[in-house]
């Protein structure tokens, strides 16, 4: 279409006046269920919303949780599921919708060559998988990244026709699926050729179940520097034939030997060692030549405060971190080196998911009285007049009686948060902005009450059931009690957008009149309104003040 | 060099403060090879947008001359981000204008601006029905009631089940 500018003839009325790439630009702000509907609008919007809808394809094996204050992974699409009663029966369902998606691709070959981007899944059904995986690999120009290769037949599946696609990923799948089993003797020499046809320098994601460093000098040598650009390494222990474990003509003796210390961004560790040997602590410091790493995660992994702090420190511009820890301790503490160093990075970290040892507990137990003890670390009228005067003094523990306890089992039974943390409520992201959340498992807030009603009235025959209002109150008032560990964070962090605690997915959001910063719960946010001094129509006023039963909360001064 | 000339279409010509010009990538390397440090009233005539266009986009860039966009956000944080809330009223126009705007926007190498007018396009799409989108934007269904079908089977997976 011919456009002249400047006469009032030839402006713009209609939106396919716009140049087509403008108008691919729109769609692709779109998410999953608008391009769904754009599809069927017209042929060009067909078009152009199926080329977004296909470019990044997530397959999950149960439903994903969506937040209504912001759009979390919106680059992907997924396989629709509404909540099951049962983890078996979700995953039928996800399997039909993997065939109904296999389905249309090879019905219409156009839309697999949209194709970009694919994260299988270790719990679908490996044969559909495995079509799907061997379809797009031979169809799409596009696909770029194959994400989570998890069984050594998908990469049969891809070495058949890869030399069709640009692919970029290279996984080198586990031998089994747990690292006790034994290996199949077929193993090492298919991995080697496989290996051989793929490693190039056009390769910049990997993924490796095999420490690096065994699998380089012992299965195949590359001949030049690896230029990746995220790699992602699982820690397991499995015992190779010995042939791997040859010290001898080692040509790699560390890390920078192998790939090109400059371009690596993004760096994942997942440690399987808390199935065998716990206290087996990866050497995490081996990757500190690496100054360029923008992206670490580490799952799993058993904490080294010394090992973990000299990696973090030796990156210039970290972006994004999360750290979970699986031994000794699932959260860290607020003087430990490795929290130095993440307050080191504070100028430029955008998202940080991190296990913290909170200040405060709500419910707490006091040994010595067999007590129950609240500590409600918030002043506001949420806080006071509704969570701890009608839900707690009216509900949870409406007589004097009820804070006496004569078991830790009782006191368990009162815990509603840490029931609320064990729960599956929280769902779960690699990376809460950039990768759906799923949940995982049947949980929803109808069925965790009823559990802990249940548990309460066997408890206490004056215990009124919690409803669906009191949760969400609760859970907001445990976000507020948060803000003396997150205050420092979030007014240190200026460039922070996500923030994540124990499992708690936050967003930081900017006042729009005041400039302050203040977090909101990305999940389960249904009316919620900040304890920060925000202006007023975004907060709960600090009406109510300290009455005595409450301690007077300071704020500590630990970040110095 | 502190001030520049922008010239609309239409001929009509507005004096912009050097850095506020500069938000636009188009004009800032224009400046950069052509002007030296002290060619005053330095004029660059915008034969692609018109003047009522042309003052929108300079309004946009004055209320944003001290504004840092990030500049290597990758494309899920761009796309999850939420519009600006000036932008968002700045960009509340008719469609024409708002059309214009990303027109002039894409032109002049405005990339924030670009975004946002996009974003509120897309707003207009967002939690429509196929019959709702046409409406809005005045678009005729060419589908047979056979091609919808094929449609809505292609996209089963992607539907609630």
């Amino acid at each position: 279409m011919e456009l002249r500018f400047g006469g009032e003839e030839c402006r713009i009325r209609h939106i396919f006046q716009l140049p087509y790439e403008i108008v691919q630009h729109i769609t692709s702000q779109l998410i999953q269920d608008d391009l769904i509907n754009l599809t069927l609008a017209c042929k060009l919007f067909y078009k152009m919303a199926t080329r977004i809808l296909y470019s990044k394809i997530y397959l999950n094996d149960s439903p994903i949780e969506n937040s209504d204050v912001v759009l979390l992974a919106s680059t992907w699409s997924w396989l629709k599921l509404l909540p099951k009663a049962t983890n078996e029966e979700a995953k039928e369902v996800a399997n039909y919708q993997l065939s109904c998606l296999l389905r249309s691709i090879q019905e219409n070959p156009q839309l697999s060559n949209y194709i970009q981007e694919v994260r299988l899944n270790w719990d679908l059904d490996i044969e559909t998988q495995k079509t799907f995986v061997s379809f797009i690999t031979k169809y799409s120009k596009s696909l770029k990244i194959i994400e989570n290769v998890t069984d050594p037949e998908f990469d049969f599946a891809i070495e058949e026709n890869f030399h069709n696609s640009n692919l970029i990923s290279l996984d080198l799948p586990p031998p089994s699926t747990l690292p006790s089993l034994d290996i199949d003797q077929n193993y090492l020499p298919n991995a080697q050729r496989y290996l051989i046809k793929r490693l190039n320098t056009n390769i910049k994601v990997m993924t490796l179940f095999m420490d690096p460093l065994l699998l380089f000098n012992n299965v195949v040598r590359p001949l030049k520097k690896l230029e990746i650009d995220s790699f992602k390494m699982h820690c397991r222990p499995d015992t190779y034939p010995p042939v791997i474990y040859n010290r001898q003509n080692l040509k790699f003796s560390k890390l920078s030997d192998i790939f090109d210390t400059k371009l690596l961004k993004t760096l994942t560790i997942i440690s399987w060692y808390d199935h065998i040997s716990p206290d087996r602590i990866y050497k995490f410091d081996q990757w500190s030549e690496f100054h360029n790493l923008e992206d670490i995660t580490l799952i799993a992994v058993t904490y080294n405060d010394k090992k973990i702090s000299t990696l973090l420190d030796n990156c210039y511009k970290l972006k994004r971190l999360k750290l979970d820890f699986s031994y000794p301790k699932r959260s860290m503490v607020r003087n430990s080196m490795v929290f130095k160093s993440i307050f080191n990075h504070r100028h430029h970290l955008q998202f940080l998911d991190i296990k913290l040892n909170l200040t405060t507990k709500i419910i707490n137990m006091d040994i010595r009285d067999f007590g129950i003890v609240l500590k409600i670390a918030c002043n506001c009228f949420l806080c006071q007049e509704i969570v701890h005067k009608k839900i707690f003094q009216d509900k949870i523990l409406p007589k004097s009686e009820d804070y006496k306890i004569d078991s830790l089992e009782t006191y368990e039974k009162i815990d509603f948060f840490s029931q609320l943390f064990e729960s599956c409520l929280s769902p779960y992201s690699k990376a809460v902005d950039r990768y759906p959340s799923v949940k995982t498992g049947p949980d929803n807030i109808e069925e965790f009450l009823h559990r802990f009603n249940i548990q309460n009235i066997e408890r206490s025959r004056f215990f009124k059931p919690l409803n669906v209002e009191d949760f969400y109150n609760l859970f907001h008032c445990l976000v507020h009690c948060m803000k003396v560990d997150l205050d420092p964070i979030v007014e240190n962090f200026k460039n922070l957008n996500y923030l994540v605690i124990n499992d708690i997915s936050l967003l930081i959001k900017e006042d729009f009149i005041t400039g302050i910063k203040y977090p909101i719960p990305i999940f389960y946010n249904k009316g919620y309104k900040t304890n920060y001094e925000v202006s007023k129509d975004n907060r709960y006023s600090n009406e109510v003040h300290n009455n005595g039963t409450i301690e007077p909360y300071e704020r500590s001064l630990y970040l110095n | 060099m502190s001030e520049i000339t922008l010239t609309s279409s239409d001929n009509e010509s507005f004096k912009v403060e050097k850095k506020i010009a500069e938000r636009s990538i188009l004009i800032k390397n224009m400046i950069g090879d052509l002007a030296g440090d002290d060619d005053d009233g330095f004029e660059i005539p915008i034969p692609n947008v018109r003047s009522t266009v042309l003052k929108k986009v300079i309004e946009w860039a004055t209320h944003h001359k001290d504004t840092s966009f990030p500049d290597d956000e990758d494309e899920d944080s761009r796309k999850s981000a939420p519009v600006d809330e000036w932008d968002k009223e700045f960009l509340k126009v008719d469609q024409e204008m708002l059309y214009e705007i990303i027109l002039a926007a894409n032109y002049l190498n405005i990339r924030p601006l670009l975004d946002a007018g996009c974003k509120v396009v897309a707003e207009m799409i967002r939690g429509k029905s196929p019959e709702e989108i046409r409406r809005t934007f005045n678009i005729v269904n060419d589908f047979s009631p056979e091609e919808e079908e094929a449609i809505k089977r292609e996209n089963e997976w992607a539907e609630d089940r």
